[in-house]
């Protein structure tokens, strides 16, 4: 059946000394698939590619390529690799061969071609990367940009099932991205299966039929661009989306450290570039807020013994270029300026966007728009 | 918040360093208090402050309120954002603002 | 330009002053006369390692600085200056000088006592009672006078022949003799051949014992040990007997006393004959040291030329003068013509001074009034005008005896028998050869002369005092033997006219010839000749050549195997195999080779009959593959992983990955390195002399110790190991092209390009 997954993924986890990349990931591939992997570094990204063709062995879970088990120990592992192609983030040309031969060797070595279908089959490769007067000239004679679309010649030339790019363009030149880029959108619109770890998100967005975002060693979110893009669920998928920078404090209650706080949301504020005004009124909110209103909010519930307390997010989205900032509290549904000529409740609205209350789950939540 | 008076027979002068926020509007209420007494001109400077929340405001009000009584009140030197909070408070329209 | 002038000056004047003082150091000393002279911390003397001069320069001259060398390289030293003086051996050296060795000479004067000459004996022979057999082959050859003979041939004579000793057809053991092969007359190398008075020795000995001989050669100190460890069987090697050396090993019965010398650098006196000027005339003769024979009355017919001639030695054979003449005990000989001529062919650095003391005929002899007068006459004008005498004269008074037989006499002799009376002992004229037949220049003139006049020649041998005494009886119908024509014969006898102008001749050393005046071509050639020519040596050069490349080429090659193990050992996860690679790794890179080699050698293999090639051979791989290892490795880590994770990744073995991808580009990394590391190691091989290997610098040695000369056998070696380490290079060089096709290249192979 076509539409079989070539690539199943189950409870994958791979774990070093001091470290887990992978801590539980599970998906499922199917064939004519483009994904594209995406998230915070060192996430995990790359080893899960790794891990697919065994370049790293999983510590535990299962994983099938084309219905082979390759987490079995009897599994052949050089055979199933010759059904994934890999390119890499640093190219990995083979250093005293001709590009030509770089593309050539594999074909007649593994896969039993004759030199001659392998030159062909090559020479019309290096043609559609757009390399063929290169054919003859060595690695380190080309451009970084050259490399990888040899190195991508060179993966294509083994006619894969699936070939994974691990950040393919991170190690290039800005204006040589471009062009590796077309030819791995190319390669997507021929109808290949891909899974390639990226940090392009705009490419992602336009080449990929589904992606994956991974964060703290899972698959913590996937759909389809769109969905990922426009419309992301899950709050880290949100922060990373839209490149957010988060200031968050935990724990606000009557011991909090308030000073030591502000600090903390002037250094934010400096760093993330923000205004004077915009820092003011980070201030702002947070005094009207916090100490204004909830902290004796707090106390008062604290005499009755059922205490809550309060944690604030701070977003900052520097492509959108908005600012704000979440207080999520515990005790009964509570907003704390419904008086309109609440003093606090002037400045903040002279100042701010404007604020909203929420309620949900039994969770307070107050969102201050800068 | 750093408060530096000037006393001229019955004029008073406190200039502001610093912020004016909770915890420290309790600090310029209580000088007010003491010095309040007898005095028909009170000037705020607001030449080094930095800040100002809802709590100052309140205390600004409380002394306005006193030397609408006695005599005069004005806020001097007030930079751009307290400024702007002045004017979304409508507090422009209750202080004397210089 | 005025400035690189400038500074080219002060560097030139550096060397220049480097040069100056540098020979000036020499002449800082006085004249050594006495040997008390050199017990002196100022004045340093080299020794033998190993030999009894050694230990005799310790107990005699306690104060002077000692200097550890081989025999050849003292002998230079001296003569170069380099040391004050060099304490060995008298007669070894004596025969050194007689070789040709210049700017030296021998102190009268012996150094301590006298010392024993034995056969040392392994302590672990297996062969039972053999000290009882030397001991009594030694008294058998001391009864018959067999020892005596050979000393005197090799010794006094310098006759420097072996004779034939035939080897045993079925031995029933096998000895195995060590000696130096270093040391003219008792034990060097004559071309490819071993030679010398103890060379003779082992082989009688083998012959006696019915054993098979094998010979093996060491120097002093490596023979010794090779005698402890029972490698050995015996020494022969002009071996002295001293104290210290019993401590190791037992001697045999002594074989003859020899007395340790002293060389020390040459006066001015003695730098050349007559004060370094050379003979120019007679006259300077008068001071000269001469040597005559026994029963000859040459004293006299040279005073009469030289007034103050009076120091005579007499002597009892040419051959002895000839010694003499050489060893430096003698000036000139006094001798005829012909003898002299015959001196000079045979033997290298002797020449006949110019100017004759008298001049001399020689005739055939006749009775009175012989009718064959007139018929001989006409002949030998013919013979002077035809070129027969010269013809003769090269004949008989040239080096090679294997043409000196006489004509024979195939003639039918119509005109009926001369009968001819000769002397017979006067070589080259008339003598008898060595089966007792007659010889010589006049008598193979006399037969030419009567086949000329068809006549048969009875010859009788006779005393040259009864000739004459012949021709009046009767007896004899003509007579010669280097008979000059005097008036007072003449009274007696006819004389045909003179077939032969003879002369009473000085003969003397030719060490005015030096390299120098020679002018550098024709020393240069003559170097050319005895390093290579003479005794067929370039045979001897070859060999050591060969083995030198043998061992090179073996370790090579078993080497990289070897390294290629030892890298791939340490690059695997098993921590016993990486752990033992690198500690064998580490262990033969801080081991020098030569003490490395001994070990093997003498230690690891010491029980074990093994040959010192396949030793050195063992020693080499082991020591190049412990450096190739290493190169290897490092040449692999330079590969970047990467490449081998792609080829991981599109479906390539371990296998495969390494071999087509790392393997490669490493050895693009490490093959310059490795063909340094291989150079190195064929200089390297140079030191298994030391465990008695005959590569080809000890082939230089050897040859060194025969020419005595330090110049060009060095030199040659030196030529030979940089052909053999660069034709080696450049084979590696091909097989690297070969590995790693050369980047130039921009075809693909084997396809139909587009």
């Amino acid at each position: 059946m076509k539409n079989q997954s070539i690539i199943s993924i189950r409870h994958l986890r791979k774990e070093y000394p001091n470290v887990v990349p992978l801590e539980d990931v599970s998906a499922e591939i199917k064939r004519g698939e483009v994904i594209s992997v995406i998230g915070p570094s060192g996430t995990g990204k790359s080893t899960l590619l790794r891990c697919i063709n065994l370049l790293e062995a999983p510590t535990s879970g299962e994983i099938m390529v084309d219905g082979v088990c390759i987490t079995d120990k009897k599994c052949k592992v050089n055979l199933v690799r010759r059904k994934m192609g890999m390119v890499f983030q640093s190219f990995y040309l083979f250093a005293h061969k001709t590009i030509i031969e770089n593309i050539m060797m594999g074909q007649t070595d593994l896969l039993g071609r004759s030199r001659q279908e392998a030159y062909d089959r090559g020479m019309e490769l290096l043609r559609t990367v757009g390399l063929s007067d290169k054919a003859l000239a060595y690695p380190d004679e080309l451009s970084g940009g050259q490399k990888q679309r040899a190195a991508i010649a060179r993966t294509v030339a083994m006619e894969p099932e699936i070939i994974l790019f691990d950040e393919p363009t991170s190690a290039l030149d800005p204006t040589m991205v471009g062009e590796v880029l077309s030819v791995i959108r190319s390669l997507a619109g021929q109808g290949m299966t891909m899974l390639i770890v990226t940090h392009e998100m705009k490419f992602a967005r336009d080449v990929s039929t589904r992606i994956f975002y991974m964060d703290q060693g899972e698959l913590y979110e996937e759909g389809t661009p769109e969905q990922i893009f426009e419309h992301p669920q899950r709050e880290r998928t949100r922060i990373f989306i839209r490149q957010l920078k988060v200031l968050h404090a935990e724990r606000m209650s009557r011991d909090f450290d308030f000073p030591a706080f502000l600090t903390r949301l002037e250094e934010f504020g400096r760093k993330q570039q923000l205004s004077q005004r915009q820092i003011y009124a980070m201030q702002l909110v947070l005094e009207e807020v916090f100490l204004q209103k909830l902290l004796p909010a707090m106390e008062q519930a604290g005499k009755t013994d059922s205490g809550w307390d309060a944690a604030l997010d701070v977003e900052y989205g520097e492509k959108e270029g908005y600012l704000q900032m979440r207080f999520s509290y515990g005790g009964p549904s509570y907003h704390p300026f419904l008086e309109e000529d609440d003093l606090s409740l002037r400045i903040l609205t002279g100042i701010t966007k404007g604020l909203e209350h929420r309620f949900l789950d039994g969770v307070n939540d107050l969102t201050v728009y800068i | 918040m750093k408060i530096s008076k000037t006393e001229n027979g019955s004029s008073l002068c406190l200039a502001l360093e610093g912020r004016l926020d909770t915890n420290t509007a309790p600090e310029l209420e209580n000088t007010l208090k003491n010095s309040i007494d007898g005095i028909t001109e009170l000037t705020i400077d607001m030449q080094s402050l930095d800040y100002l929340s809802s709590a100052g405001l309140r205390v600004l009000l409380g002394a306005q309120k006193t030397m609408n009584k006695q005599g005069q009140m004005q806020v001097t030197h007030v930079n751009d954002t307290i400024m702007e909070i002045f004017e979304v408070t409508g507090f422009v329209d209750i202080l004397t603002i210089k | 330009m005025k400035l690189r002038k400038k500074s080219a000056i002060l560097p030139a004047l550096l060397l220049l002053g480097i040069l100056l003082f540098g020979g000036c150091g020499k002449q800082g000393k006085q004249q050594i006369t006495a040997v008390e002279q050199l017990n002196d911390p100022n004045y340093t003397v080299g020794v033998g390692d190993g030999t009894a001069g050694m230990f005799q320069a310790e107990e005699y001259l306690p104060e002077a600085e000692k200097a550890h060398m081989d025999s050849v390289t003292g002998y230079m030293a001296v003569s170069q200056g380099k040391i004050d003086a060099f304490v060995y051996d008298r007669v070894m050296m004596e025969f050194a000088i007689a070789n040709g060795l210049t700017g030296v000479t021998l102190l009268e004067e012996a150094l301590g006592e006298a010392t024993d000459v034995a056969v040392g004996i392994s302590p672990k022979t297996k062969i039972e009672g053999l000290t009882e057999e030397i001991n009594r082959f030694l008294e058998e050859l001391k009864a018959d006078g067999t020892l005596e003979d050979m000393y005197e041939r090799w010794i006094q004579k310098a006759d420097g022949t072996m004779p034939d000793i035939p080897k045993p057809e079925n031995p029933d053991c096998k000895l195995k003799i060590g000696t130096t092969g270093l040391v003219q007359p008792f034990s060097y190398y004559e071309g490819t051949e071993l030679t010398g008075y103890d060379i003779e020795m082992i082989e009688r000995f083998g012959a006696w014992m019915n054993a098979e001989v094998e010979i093996k050669t060491y120097d002093y100190g490596g023979v010794i040990a090779a005698a402890e460890t029972g490698e050995i069987d015996c020494i022969m090697a002009n071996l002295n007997v001293t104290e210290e050396r019993r401590q190791h090993i037992p001697f045999s019965d002594p074989i003859y006393r020899s007395e340790t010398a002293v060389m020390v650098a040459a006066g001015p006196e003695a730098a050349g004959a007559n004060g370094g000027r050379g003979y120019q005339a007679l006259s300077d003769f008068a001071e000269a040291r001469f040597g005559a024979l026994n029963g000859t009355i040459v004293d006299e017919m040279v005073q009469k030329r030289i007034e103050d001639a009076t120091d005579f030695s007499f002597y009892n054979s040419v051959p002895d003068i000839v010694a003499a003449l050489k060893a430096n005990r003698i000036d000139a000989a006094p001798l005829d013509e012909p003898i002299a001529r015959l001196a000079v062919a045979k033997n290298q650095g002797l020449k006949i001074f110019e100017e004759p003391v008298e001049t001399d005929q020689y005739g055939y002899a006749f009775p009175k009034g012989s009718p064959l007068l007139q018929q001989f006459n006409e002949v030998i004008a013919r013979f002077w005008e035809d070129g027969t005498i010269e013809a003769m004269k090269e004949k008989w008074l040239g080096a090679d005896d294997s043409v000196k037989t006489l004509t024979e006499q195939d003639w039918a002799g119509e005109n009926g028998t001369i009968r001819y009376y000769h002397d017979d002992t006067h070589e080259p004229m008339t003598y008898l050869g060595n089966s007792g037949e007659p010889l010589g220049l006049e008598i193979d003139l006399l037969l030419l002369i009567a086949r000329e006049l068809d006549y048969q020649v009875e010859l009788t041998a006779c005393e040259f005092s009864s000739l004459i005494a012949a021709l009046e009886s009767g007896k004899a119908d003509v007579a010669s033997g280097s008979m000059s024509i005097t008036e007072e014969r003449m009274k007696r006898v006819d004389f045909a006219d003179t077939h032969y102008d003879a002369a009473l001749v000085f003969l003397i050393r030719d060490d005015t010839g030096t390299v120098g005046e020679k002018g550098f071509w024709a020393g240069m050639q003559e170097s050319v000749h005895s390093t290579f020519v003479v005794e067929g040596r370039w045979r001897l050069i070859l060999s050591g050549l060969g083995v030198t490349v043998l061992i090179s080429v073996l370790a090579g090659v078993f080497g990289l195997l070897l390294g290629f193990l030892l890298c791939m050992m340490r690059r695997t996860r098993h921590p016993l195999a990486r752990w033992s690679a690198a500690v064998v790794v580490r262990m033969i890179q801080g081991t020098p080779m030569v003490v490395f080699l001994m070990i093997l050698y003498y230690v690891i293999f010491g029980k074990v009959d093994i040959s010192g090639i396949v030793v050195s051979v063992i020693g080499f791989s082991v020591n190049f593959g412990a450096y190739s290892s290493e190169m290897m490795r490092s040449g692999i880590e330079t590969v970047d992983k990467g490449q081998s994770e792609a080829a991981l990744a599109m479906g390539y073995t371990k296998m495969q990955t390494f071999w087509k991808i790392v393997f490669p580009q490493a050895a693009a990394n490490f093959i310059p390195v490795l063909k340094g590391e291989f150079i190195s190691m064929v200089k390297m091989t140079s030191i298994v002399g030391y465990i008695a290997v005959q590569d080809l610098t000890k082939v230089s040695d050897i040859i060194r110790s025969r020419t005595m000369e330090a110049f060009f056998p060095l030199i040659v070696t030196a030529i030979l190991y940089f052909a053999v380490a660069n034709g080696m290079t450049a084979l590696l060089s091909m097989a690297e092209r070969g590995v790693l096709p050369k980047r130039k290249k921009r075809t693909v192979k084997g396809v139909r390009m587009s």
